[in-house]
């Protein structure tokens, strides 16, 4: 079995950031046969979970193939301005997360995924009203 | 970190299914264009008019697991192309129906020996009809394998698509546009827009549009209520219909009773619509700007009109998280998270007030499956015991770089 290491990382130390600023940071692969990753996908998203289904929203998406002669064990940076909404919020039944994600296609269907979460916005977090 | 793995084949295993079975429905479609379509369509325009001898007269059977069908046919003589032809035949397409009653009528309808008109194919001079028209309850039921192969196609454009694809590629492909710009371009994604169905209001800027859709909602209570009536109504004339001749169903009767009853509880709601539409009509709710954001203080009017007259009324505004779990027994979850006071009743019929919406409050989101929503909610009691309620939403963005509209 071909084990994949993404290691990623955020330039801002404080994973909180505010509307309209800048997300940086890098990722690398490490893995036993590199020539079996077919391809990396790159996410900065949200995703809800709490009672309702999960909604997802992607604000940034960057695909890489080994066919674009990328080495996928180099470290590869990424930014992307983040948006206006929706921000983070830690509801009783609705929360709303959001994360950069990694995901790496591997030979033979698999899938390796890493992500690290950040908070946008300084939402508090709500108390019931009864 | 975390791993998983994908199941890709699902998408992949519905596409192939959608992509079958619609083969099948569209095998079909052929089957009854080639078999049914044509046929009558020829026999109506390109088969040629002739006259015919009725020799003989039969009622044709088919055995089948539902029983015997049947469809009548007629030996006819007439001349075509120079030669004598002689055939059993009656339409264009040979169909066997249940009825025997009604193929019997129509073999009734023509007399052996009797001279009638007939038509016969110029390609084929050996075949011939003795009735022209279309089967127009045959192409209903074809309705259904074209209603099923929209349906797959679909399906089988949706899988498709997902096919192959990840779930964050997914939304990247279909992601919406943002709201109306607030001098924010689109970066308010997920933010609902401004409800501007009712413009401007006549004390404030605004004038909110309630959530409730009054005549909708009878609409709907009278279809279900004619729909579960009716079929009910069969059933009770069943029983009625056993107690006029003497010979009453008890067992009927009494399995029937909590039917009728949840039907006489339909006509209720129907008329509990009615009272509402005529008698409460919803509140003229106003607003002095919007959107809104956190730290914000907002003017509101309220006025409400009769003819009932609500008591009690509150004016508050309230912040909810609203989920909905996709299973259909899941009910939708909701959890008020902000609730503040506006006015209360006072004997008047015009209320005014000003509210603010809390610093580090959320903003209003609406995604698939999960919302958060500001509205007022306008709630009093008419005719001392009707519970009555309108919610006004509205929108707050979130705060320091939105451009509100006064």
């Amino acid at each position: 079995m071909n084990a994949v290491d993404i290691q990623m990382r955020l330039d801002n130390p404080e994973p909180v950031y505010l509307p309209g600023d800048m997300l940086t940071g890098s990722y690398r692969l490490a893995a036993d046969d590199m020539s079996a990753i077919k391809a990396v996908e790159l996410s900065v998203l949200w995703c809800t979970s709490g009672k309702g289904d999960q909604d997802m929203g992607v604000h940034f998406f960057e695909k890489r193939m080994p066919e674009n002669g990328l080495d996928f064990g180099a470290e590869h940076r990424f930014s992307t301005l983040l948006p206006h909404s929706p921000l983070s919020f830690d509801g009783i039944i609705v929360k709303i997360g959001w994360c950069v994600r990694a995901r790496v296609l591997v030979a033979g269907g698999k899938e390796v995924v890493h992500q690290e979460s950040f908070r946008l916005g300084t939402v508090a977090a709500p108390r019931e009203v009864s | 970190m975390s791993a998983d793995q994908s199941e890709p084949w699902q998408s992949g295993c519905a596409a192939a299914f959608c992509a079958v079975g619609a083969l099948v429905a569209s095998g079909f479609l052929v089957f009854m264009v080639w078999a049914l379509i044509i046929p009558e369509w020829r026999a109506n325009n390109v088969f040629i008019e002739s006259s015919c001898v009725i020799l003989a007269k039969r009622l044709a059977e088919s055995s089948g697991e539902d029983g015997p069908t049947y469809r009548p046919e007629f030996l006819i003589r007439y001349a075509a192309d120079g030669k004598i032809h002689e055939l059993w035949t009656y339409d264009a397409v040979a169909v066997y129906t249940g009825s025997r009653r009604s193929q019997q009528e129509i073999l009734d309808q023509f007399a052996v020996g009797q001279q009638y008109r007939c038509w016969y194919d110029p390609d084929d001079p050996g075949r011939a009809v003795l009735v022209r028209g279309y089967s127009w309850l045959m192409y209903l039921f074809g309705l259904i394998p074209l209603l099923l192969l929209v349906f797959l196609l679909v399906g089988l454009r949706h899988f498709w698509f997902q096919f192959g694809k990840t779930p964050e590629m997914m939304a990247a492909l279909t992601r919406p546009a943002g709201g109306p710009d607030a001098g924010l371009g689109d970066s308010l994604s997920y933010v609902p827009d401004l409800d501007l169905r009712y413009g401007a209001g006549n004390r404030l800027t605004f004038r909110l549009a309630s959530d409730r859709a009054p005549a909708w909602n009878l609409l709907g209570a009278v279809g279900f209520t004619l729909f579960w009536n009716g079929l009910v109504s069969v059933f009770v004339s069943f029983a009625a219909s056993g107690f006029l001749r003497g010979q009453p169903d008890v067992c009927l009767t009494v399995f029937l009773v909590p039917f009728v009853v949840v039907g006489a509880g339909l006509l209720m709601v129907c008329l509990w619509q009615v009272v509402m539409i005529i008698g409460c009509r919803p509140p003229i709710v106003e607003l002095s700007a919007q959107p809104l954001t956190p730290t914000e203080t907002c003017r509101l009017y309220v006025a409400v009109h009769g003819p009932l007259r609500v008591r009690q009324l509150r004016v508050l505004v309230i912040c909810e998280e609203i989920a909905r779990p996709s299973k259909l027994d899941s009910p939708t979850i909701k959890k008020r998270i902000h609730q503040a006071e506006v006015c209360t009743e006072d004997g008047s019929l015009e209320y005014q007030g000003d509210f603010q919406i809390p610093a580090g409050a959320m903003h209003s989101f609406k995604a698939r499956h999960n919302e958060v929503q500001w509205h007022v909610a306008v709630s009093g009691t008419a005719v001392r015991w009707l519970d009555v309620t309108w919610n006004f939403p509205f929108v707050v963005r979130p705060s320091g770089r939105a451009r509100t509209l006064r």
